[in-house]
């Protein structure tokens, strides 16, 4: 005992160290020895906003040890931010229930089937669907409409780098409509809302009659719950506004939302297709006869893709090929922007970009202009 | 492997100390000597390794031919140095060669700089200049391969010199137990070092690539120059960081590194701030190319060259880009015109001195990290309240708002870029709330690294 005082009296800090590093490290142990689950998690590193995940638990990883581990699911169950009651389930069986899988009127299993007939015959298109139960019989039995919301052209599907994506060998289209040029009084009651490609918008598109609504970093299941920077009639209005008391303030009659490069990692392109469309649900549900259209998520550099497991543009097109799902044609519209900004290697121009994933400001315009040509009447 | 990765704090380097400090048990000191020496090279070669992975097996072999031929020719350097002179000086001669058309042909390969390349060669080459003179008699392949191979310093420097190295080895391995005082200060250091590089360096990255990546068609003037100086502190915490790391690593175990910075925004000139700088850089170039090219000692001519050549050496250092010659070229003048009457009106007037450092250096930076003449070009005239043309030029001032969540890093960041935080840690550093505090910092470090990865030092790319 003697000893061990002296020691202490001697190296306080050191032991005091090596002390919380042995407690910390039993209680993870402990952690990792009850839930084993917990930390066989897909690992993620490209995910901006993680939650707060039981640290001890790296300790345990596999080599590196720097990854976070956590998705969605995990994140909300552990109360790191708050809960919208609205939100679904994130089990197969919830996201049965949800209005997200509810496909279009126009979807039908054949058909998609025949999109991408010759090109992956055996794969499974919805992995993350619960494999015993049949995909939504019902709507498959129904006659396939003449109109169809949905188009996409195939692609050379590539091997899955992530646990979390696969490659549906196709690349969906924008929404097939009759789009029209419109002016730039067309955004006058429009509101953006999105990321930091939003912020861009924001800052440099030109449209500056229109709102904007973003976060730098966020995903897409946090949009209703984070406080979002609001920028309205080219001014900063402020840094914490809720997109609730936005929407609840504000007429709209279109809204563009771009979203989804941030997260991956955190779940599957179910998922994510499925709080996107809580997000669509909540801002009609505030401005019912009001037009969205989806922006695609816009590709990563070929450089950045082909370094990156997670944020690669193989999963960007798994995610867009989600999200092109939920336009219906009529009021949802899915816009790929990417021939737009994409060079002929099929990721970001790097001649746009300095980091690989963000286009810089002065070639916003290119999207603005893109919108224009995409406009579609807007309700009386 | 890296300082900050969570498996060298959790695994590595517990493992390691224990082993290290489990020596002390041993009675004999030549036995414990020999351990001690055994065990820092297969702690050095796991953590080159990054673990057991055998990808980098063939950087560790290139390091370990590197450290054969050194070692060969020092050898052949010494013998001959008084019986043949000539000799003497072909072995060095060869042996320089040898270290920088290795160096030189990574750099300017596709492949880059094998990890810690540019810091071992250096130190190679001080060693066998320091052999040539007669500074010391090589007798120990083990302890320069130690030298050159210590973990704490290898990625990344600072550049020792042997004969500090030597000195310590022989006290740490003589010594049973550790130094109190210097584990405490080296565990501080360590700990100070984590929160610096891993937690306020990498906030201060997302501010500049938050500007950088909408740049100066997004940022007006005002926000362009906090993204200039939110780069500035990044690249000075992520070095200062990681030395500091790498000295209370170093400290931890008994050995002393060079300080690498000494609070240099707080210069007065761009001689000063160099001074302050990565100085056992400055101080490697100044002892083994500016000294020997003449100096300011042999007139003003070789003084020209002496610096011109001296800064020319240091912009390759750093990479083959244009923008790295170019930086070392606008420090080239300024520390020139500096040598004439400008140095002495900045003395005169610090605040004026203040004021030039604070926007002269943050611009050079500007030079050094763009390296697209188009988009530095745009940079620096915004950054000159010149404005853009086109109808898309913002205002001064617009964007402001984006950069509001970074006024507390970037306030930190300012506070920490000047010398009161060291000097009051100093003040009280065997204290207690001291003690306390660090171990707060300690676990909040290992949390964010935790949450946001451990971010790869910028130094590691040159």
């Amino acid at each position: 005992m003697d000893k061990i005082k002296t020691l202490f009296k001697q190296y306080p800090l050191a032991l005091l160290l090596a002390l919380s590093w042995l407690i910390l490290s039993g209680w993870g142990l402990v952690n990792f020895c009850l839930q084993p689950s917990e930390y066989s998690e897909i690992h993620t590193t490209g995910a901006m906003l993680t939650g707060d995940t039981t640290l001890i638990g790296s300790f345990f990883e596999g080599p590196g040890g720097t990854s976070s581990t956590s998705s969605v699911s995990s994140v909300l169950n552990r109360k790191s931010l708050p809960v919208p009651a609205s939100y679904p389930k994130s089990d197969p069986e919830g996201a049965q229930d949800s209005p997200l899988f509810h496909r279009s009127a126009a979807y039908s299993p054949e058909r998609e089937a025949s999109d991408l007939s010759g090109i992956l015959p055996d794969q499974e298109l919805y992995p993350e669907s619960d494999p015993g139960s049949e995909p939504l019989p019902e709507e498959a039995a129904e006659p396939e409409p003449e109109y169809t919301p949905f188009a996409s052209v195939p692609r050379t599907p590539s091997e899955p780098r992530h646990p979390l994506y696969d490659d549906v060998g196709a690349t969906a289209l924008d929404t097939p409509a009759d789009y029209i040029t419109v002016e730039d009084d067309y955004f006058d009651h429009a509101l953006f809302l999105g990321d930091s490609r939003i912020e861009g918008m924001s800052m440099a598109s030109g449209l500056n009659n229109a709102d904007y609504l973003y976060l730098r970093g966020v995903g897409i299941g946090y949009m209703s719950v984070l406080d979002l920077f609001y920028v309205s009639g080219g001014r900063f209005v402020q840094e914490d506004a809720q997109l609730t008391s936005v929407l609840q303030k504000n007429d709209y009659n279109v809204f563009y939302i771009c979203s989804g490069i941030n997260g991956m990692g955190e779940e599957g392109p179910e998922d994510f297709a499925r709080h996107y469309k809580e997000i669509i649900d909540l801002l009609l549900s505030y401005h019912p006869d009001a037009l969205v259209f989806i922006l695609s998520i816009m590709n990563v550099t070929k450089e950045y893709s082909d370094s990156n497991d997670l944020v690669n543009n193989d999963n960007i097109n798994s995610r867009n090929y989600r999200l092109a799902q939920l336009a219906d044609g009529k009021q949802i519209f899915y816009l790929d922007q990417n021939p737009v900004v994409c060079s002929e290697d099929g990721g970001l121009d790097p001649e746009l970009s300095t980091d690989g994933y963000h286009i810089r400001a002065q070639h916003y315009a290119l999207v603005s202009d893109f919108l224009r040509q995409r406009g579609i009447p807007l309700p009386e | 492997m890296l300082l900050t990765d969570l498996s060298f704090l959790f695994r590595f380097l517990p493992l390691w100390l224990l082993g290290w400090f489990g020596a002390g048990l041993l009675k004999n000191s030549g036995t414990r000597q020999v351990f001690r020496q055994l065990w820092l090279m297969a702690g050095s070669i796991v953590f080159y390794l990054g673990g057991f992975s055998l990808q980098r097996l063939w950087p560790l072999a290139l390091l370990l031919l590197s450290v054969g031929v050194n070692y060969a020719l020092s050898v052949l350097m010494a013998a001959s140095r008084s019986r043949s002179p000539k000799a003497s000086a072909c072995c060095l001669i060869l042996s320089v060669v040898f270290n920088l058309s290795i160096l030189i042909w990574f750099k300017y390969s596709t492949e880059g700089v094998p990890l810690g390349m540019s810091f071992y060669t250096f130190s190679a080459i001080s060693y066998c200049i320091d052999v040539f003179r007669g500074e010391y008699f090589p007798k120990d392949i083990l302890l320069f391969l130690n030298y050159l191979l210590f973990f704490p310093k290898m990625l990344q420097g600072p550049i020792s010199r042997f004969r500090d190295f030597q000195e310590d080895m022989d006290k740490v391995c003589d010594s049973r137990l550790p130094d109190p005082d210097k584990l405490e200060e080296g565990l501080i250091l360590f700990i100070c070092g984590m929160a610096l590089q891993g937690v306020l360096a990498g906030k201060l990255g997302s501010l500049w690539s938050h500007v950088w990546s909408i740049g100066p068609y997004g940022f007006g003037t005002i926000p362009l120059w906090i993204g200039a100086w939110g780069y500035s502190l990044q690249l000075y915490f992520d070095f200062f960081g990681y030395s500091l790391m790498a000295l209370g690593l170093a400290g931890i175990v008994g050995f002393t590194l060079p300080q690498n910075f000494d609070s240099p925004y707080a210069s007065l000139s761009f001689s000063d701030f160099w001074r302050r700088w990565h100085m056992t850089l400055g101080s490697w170039f100044r002892d083994y190319l500016y000294i020997p090219l003449g100096g300011s000692k042999k007139g003003t001519g070789r003084l020209f060259l002496a610096t011109a050549v001296t800064w020319l050496a240091t912009g390759l250092w750093h990479g083959p880009g244009w923008n790295f010659l170019l930086w070392a070229g606008l420090f080239c003048f300024l520390i020139l015109l500096e040598r004439g009457h400008l140095r002495k009106h900045l003395k005169k007037f610090p605040l004026l001195g203040h004021i030039y450092v604070l926007l002269l250096v943050p611009m050079s930076w500007m030079v050094f990290v763009i390296g697209d003449l188009k988009s530095l070009r745009e940079m620096l005239q915004v950054m000159c309240f010149i404005p853009l043309k086109g109808s898309m030029a913002p205002g001064i001032l617009d964007g402001m708002a984006a950069l509001r969540p970074y006024i507390w890093v970037l306030a930190l960041g300012i506070l920490f870029a000047t010398p009161y935080p060291e000097k009051l840690l100093r003040k009280y550093i065997h204290t207690w709330p001291v003690r306390l505090l660090m171990l707060g910092l300690f676990w909040f470090s290992v949390w964010q690294i935790y949450k946001s990865g451990s971010s790869p030092f910028l130094y590691l790319a040159f």
